[in-house]
């Protein structure tokens, strides 16, 4: 059987104005929204408000930044780090000074036995020529004016 | 234009913002709440879930293209939360999503916001030991009368495949709930 178009265009199939532009809203009316046997706390609804969700986004925003902050700052402190190890590496190793040296030995930070110090110095170092000649004697007692009569009665 | 296209352009311009995100807030929230709820079934997990959920619709508008509804494509956000939601809480107890879902809604029994009666606490555990797509269907079919398009829409699955889902999950919950009923 054929329809007539215009049987479909008569007056009588009118529907309310703005119905079409409205149908969105009414969307939900047909939804069953409330399961049965849940409930919700007094007013949850009505506190709800778009403050909160603002509050929330801000917070995201915060926490998303503070995590780069970490994130790529700690990066970047490596990267300097390394960066200053490989174009500076005798500077690391000079920063002890000998006086630095000098006053850890003299704190008892380290404390050396004989031996050590034997297996530290040469022999000839330690021998009495080679730490005073006999020059530096006799040059000590002219400049001294010490007369070796002084020395012997004294 | 219809509302819901001025709706989504009043949320695109930074002057009309906050106003129309207002708007949006009132007229989505109770809709969106319950059909987070039934997925996650605690008040409190609904209630970040539904925040999340906007924050999301808050985000994404620039995005919205208008390809589908408004609210379907809110639903989705919110299905998809929710599901994510499970997944990591599932996550942090090390239990899987079913134990999980099993677990929800035996603890119904003693949450404040739900005064159900024996059978209704049976029925949400039926519905928690369904499998996911069957689950889902199930509730926005059987619970929320929703049409079979708008949850395909939702879902991003077919109109055919739901109804088939829908029918099984149907056929089980009833099979279950006959079966130790006495009349």
């Amino acid at each position: 059987m054929r329809v007539d178009n215009n049987i479909i265009n008569k007056k009588r199939f009118q529907v309310p104005s703005d119905y079409f532009e409205s149908i969105d809203s009414n969307t939900f009316k047909n939804f069953n929204l409330k399961p049965k046997g849940f409930l919700v706390p007094d007013l949850y609804f009505q506190s709800i408000d778009k403050q909160q969700i603002f509050n929330r986004i801000y917070i995201s925003k915060i926490r998303f930044l503070k995590n780069n902050f970490i994130r790529y700052g700690s990066m970047a402190a490596i990267f300097i780090g390394f960066f200053f190890f490989i174009n500076n590496p005798e500077k690391t190793n000079n920063n002890i000074n000998s006086s630095d040296v000098i006053n850890y030995i003299n704190d008892d930070l380290i404390t050396l036995e004989n031996f050590e110090f034997l297996e530290i110095l040469d022999s000839n170092d330690l021998s009495y020529e080679n730490l005073v000649s006999n020059n530096d004697i006799e040059n000590y007692f002219i400049e001294s004016s010490l007369s070796l009569e002084n020395l012997i009665f004294e | 234009m219809n509302k819901e296209t001025q709706l989504v352009n009043e949320l695109k311009d930074k002057r009309t913002q906050d106003k129309a995100f207002e708007n949006l807030l009132m007229q989505y929230k109770q809709p969106l709440y319950w059909h987070i709820r039934k997925i996650v079934l605690n008040h409190d997990d609904a209630d970040d879930v539904l925040q999340n959920t906007f924050v999301k619709i808050f985000k994404g508008i620039k995005k919205f293209k208008g390809d589908s509804k408004l609210y379907t494509w809110m639903y989705r956000i919110a299905t998809n939360e929710s599901l994510n939601f499970l997944k990591l809480k599932a996550k942090k107890y090390f239990q899987s999503s079913e134990e999980m879902m099993t677990k929800l809604a035996k603890n119904l029994k003693e949450d404040p916001y739900f005064d159900g009666d024996a059978l209704q606490l049976k029925l949400q555990l039926l519905i928690a030991n369904l499998p996911k797509k069957q689950k889902l269907v199930f509730q926005m079919k059987y619970e929320q009368n929703m049409k079979f398009k708008d949850i395909s829409e939702i879902l991003g699955t077919s109109v055919g495949a739901l109804k088939a889902s829908y029918h099984l999950a149907v056929k089980k919950i009833r099979i279950e709930i006959t079966k130790n009923q006495t009349f």
